[in-house]
């Protein structure tokens, strides 16, 4: 923690006075550098464009959502047939932000939150989804738009959110045995999800068995009955091929001891 | 002087120098001896004794000075909230809460142009819906720094922007940006982490301290051509949080791009090329490509854009704006046909990688279309205009079955400095041969309807009253069968005089029915009354409530929550 600490501080201090001493060495140079400060109000319209963008998405309204994105935005038509999706397996959205923090630059303004998003499947059972994102607004001649999402993508399935991993006991007396519960907003509407499970025990040096789960609500999948393994450790696998925040695939793992 | 002190009082420190040059005391030397202080350092030292009294503000005077503003806001929220009907389906909790936020920007402008700034964001809450480490504080913000004529240096919450492959994202660190002769060299470098409290305190933390550093070289070789490169790279520190805490695995990114942007009167075009090596613990590092080209044509009546991504499956670096595994070409036009006519239409291909086990990989497709319209009639009937709109989304899915999405929308809108009314309809039809459970054609209604009336004195506005009708009406048909439909009615009533306030209240009321079903009935209500204390500062009082009735036992979907409470705010 104080290595941490003293190694930040060192890094800011030895920043700052490379760039002031460069700074004094210009400072009589013509002024092109349109290097202007943050501002508060703009950061606010930012903020209240991204709560727009939210009101739009929880009312479906597809055309206006394409309207505030940049065409340019890599991933787009993923991202629209995500929120077409969406709209077509989930009802009554309803996305709640919460540890909202914005960072405000000239020209972007970066917002980060966690969000809580509730729906109705389309049988009329709840459903959650969380994560947390990072928002790239990016103020142009028209004003603040949403240039990119980083980290979870909470309003496009398919867009990347990464998926939580839940392994629980559930043994008998004589016979050990766990749930196995993936929520990957990802692969909401695919029915089924394969994970892997691996078990060991003085008995049996290693067993790797594939495991297919089903789909209860959008993108929530368990096994329907406990999966008998071995007294020990339970280690579950899932390959989560688009974890968001532009991170490649990766394998997650989750581990809980059996008695 | 113990070392948590010390460390403290060189970051302030470094504050009042970047404030206002070198030479002031921080307030622990101060305090241990007598200052001989600027007319300036005096007034900063008693506006940070009046605790938010009036702004100070030193008025450049002829001989040249600095000149010190100062805007800050305040607010408070006392309210009691009772929810029922758990997590799952809503986020608030019942009993009595408060919260208090802080904002405070400072600028010195010095009499050569350059400026300095201290921006800072807070609140402390009891509220977990707001908070999720309630009680407790968060730092929203904190960023200080000093832009020049040629350079700028930003300390603590800084937003990097250097390109779209290489670096775009937040960091808790420095900013440092520079102009040398004509190339501008930009360089940043620090923590990313979930907030400043888990920089600090390991304890709090569920993801990784990421180590983050980026340097970008730009410059013009032509007048109409500038070329950059850039460096970039992160590392995971495996010790910052303990094991079990976090599924993902630790993991290091090198990257580096080159770029250009040529701009040519009406013809503009970018590109960058991107590098990475990505290793992920207990993995073996990935090399991958990335490569984006923009181009732009402007005419008189026609904007048109086109682009090529194509981002790799393990390409990694520290840009918000990546996604893995697309390749995508765009073309994208606004044309303005007539004076009653506005097209515009975006046509794009797209293919996504798909990771599978072992390193196996598969390939969805899609080629789309996407086309909309908005006609209106002339001066004579200047406030109406109809808007049209249709998208084509048809592709293959990784394992060979087809999807299909379409959407067509209309919308006729009636806007005049009174009255302001709007009809829409819109189709969303969802086709995938590889998911059926949700394959659907959903018919969707929204009609709104307000009136303002408004009086003025002499030519200022002092009073308005607005009414407002807001109906929609959704209809799911599932392939599969059943399906449901919901309508939904609100009526809302605001207004304001100027001295008096402003009152804004609402009521409204659906119903979602599915075949086989009960019933689920859906309500919302609010008001709210607002009154200015004095001119800056505002007391508002609120009452607001949503409750869904109506699922069965099994279902879980029921639930009420309601809000009411004060609201004070002010500007210093």
């Amino acid at each position: 923690m104080k290595k941490l600490s003293m190694t930040l501080l060192i890094l800011i201090l030895c920043s700052l006075f490379c760039s002031l001493a460069v700074a004094q060495a210009v400072e009589d140079k013509a002024p092109p550098s349109g290097f202007s400060v943050p501002d508060f109000s703009e950061a606010r319209k930012a903020r209240a464009v991204l709560d727009s963008f939210i009101r739009a998405y929880e009312a479906g309204q597809v055309h206006q959502l394409r309207a505030m994105l940049d065409p340019g935005m890599i991933g787009y038509q993923r991202f629209i047939d995500g929120v077409i999706e969406d709209q077509s397996r989930l009802k009554q959205i309803r996305l709640h932000l919460l540890d909202t923090q914005i960072m405000a630059a000239a020209d972007v303004t970066l917002i980060e939150t966690r969000w809580e998003k509730r729906f109705l499947a389309t049988d009329l059972r709840p459903g959650l989804f969380a994560g947390s994102s990072r928002f790239l607004m990016h103020r142009t001649d028209q004003g603040w738009n949403l240039a990119a999402i980083g980290g979870d993508n909470p309003f496009s399935s398919q867009s990347g959110v990464l998926a939580q991993l839940n392994l629980t006991n559930a043994s008998l007396v004589d016979e050990a045995r766990v749930n196995v519960e993936v929520i990957d907003p990802d692969m909401a509407g695919s029915g089924t999800l394969e994970v892997q499970l691996t078990y060991v025990d003085s008995l049996v040096p290693q067993v790797t068995t594939a495991l297919a789960l089903t789909e209860t609500t959008p993108g929530r999948f368990i096994t329907l009955t406990p999966f008998v393994v071995r007294p020990g450790e339970v280690t579950l696998r899932y390959l989560d091929a688009n974890p968001g925040d532009g991170r490649p695939p990766t394998t997650l793992t989750r581990t809980v001891r059996v008695p | 002087m113990n070392h948590r002190t010390g460390v403290l009082n060189l970051v302030v420190s470094v504050i009042c120098w970047l404030l206002w040059g070198p030479g002031v005391l921080t307030p622990v030397q101060a305090a241990e001896r007598i200052l001989l202080a600027s007319n300036d350092q005096v007034l900063v030292a008693w506006q940070e004794g009046q605790q938010g009294g009036p702004t100070p503000q030193l008025v450049a005077q002829e001989d040249g000075g600095t000149v010190i503003q100062w805007q800050g806001n305040v607010s408070y929220d006392f309210y009691r909230r009772e929810s029922r009907g758990g997590h799952l389906v809503t986020p608030y909790g019942t009993g009595n809460f408060y919260q208090g936020r802080l904002a405070s920007d400072v600028r010195a402008l010095h009499p050569r142009g350059s400026v300095s700034y201290l921006q800072f964001s807070g609140r402390y809450t009891d509220d977990p819906s707001v908070l999720s480490k309630a009680v407790g504080g968060q730092l929203d913000t904190l960023q200080f720094g000093h832009v020049g004529t040629g350079y700028q240096v930003a300390f603590g919450d800084v937003a990097a922007n250097f390109s779209t492959l290489g670096t775009s994202l937040g960091l808790r660190g420095v900013l440092a940006q520079t102009l040398l002769g004509k190339t501008t060299v930009s360089a940043t470098a620090g923590y990313l982490s979930q907030d400043w409290e888990t920089l600090v305190d390991s304890s709090k933390r569920t993801q990784y301290l990421r180590q983050a550093y980026a340097l970008k070289i730009e410059t013009p070789v032509h007048d109409n051509l500038r070329v950059f490169i850039s460096g970039q790279g992160y590392r995971d520190d495996s010790d910052s949080i303990d094991a079990g805490l976090t599924l993902l695995p630790t993991a290091s990114t090198q990257a580096g791009t080159v770029g250009f942007a040529f701009d040519l009167g009406r013809f503009a075009v970018q590109a960058e090329g991107g590098a990475s090596r990505f290793r992920e613990k207990g993995g073996e590092s990935e090399t991958d490509h990335a490569l984006i080209v923009d181009v732009g044509w402007l005419f008189d009546a026609l904007a048109l854009r086109a682009g090529y991504r194509d981002i790799g499956l393990y390409y990694n670096s520290l840009s918000t704006q990546g996604g893995n595994g697309i390749e995508e070409i765009y073309l994208n036009g606004n044309w303005r046909a007539a004076s009653w006519l506005s097209v515009n239409a975006d046509l794009r291909r797209a293919e996504n990688e798909i990771a599978g086990f072992g390193g196996s990989s598969s390939f969805s497709e899609t080629n789309a279309l996407a086309t909309s319209a908005v006609i209106t009639f002339g001066p004579d009937f200047s406030a109406w205009s109809l808007m049209l709109n249709q998208s084509l989304s048809d592709g293959e899915n990784s394992n060979g079955s087809t999807n299909r999405n379409q959407t067509y929308g209309a919308v006729v809108s009636y806007a005049d400095s009174n009255w302001n009314s709007g009809l829409g309809y819109q189709l969303l039809d969802v086709k995938n041969r590889g998911s059926y459970s949700s394959d659907s054609q959903i018919d969707s209604w929204q009609f709104h309807l307000s009136r303002t009336w408004q009086g003025y004195r002499e030519t200022v506005p002092s009073w308005h009253l607005t009414p407002t009708l807001t109906v929609n009406y959704q209809d799911q048909k599932l392939d599969i069968g059943n399906g449901s439909s919901t309508l939904n009615w609100q009526l809302g009533l605001s207004g304001e005089r100027a001295r008096w306030g402003s009152f804004a209240a609402g009521y409204g009321e659906g119903r979602t029915t599915q075949t086989g079903r009960s019933d689920l009935r859906q309500q919302n209500w609010q008001i709210e009354v607002g009154y200015p204390l004095w001119k800056e500062a505002l007391l508002k009082a609120y009452y607001s409530g949503n409750r869904v009735s109506g699922s069965e036992p099994g279902q879980g979907a029921n639930y009420r929550e309601q809000t009411f409470g004060l609201h004070f705010a002010c500007n210093l």
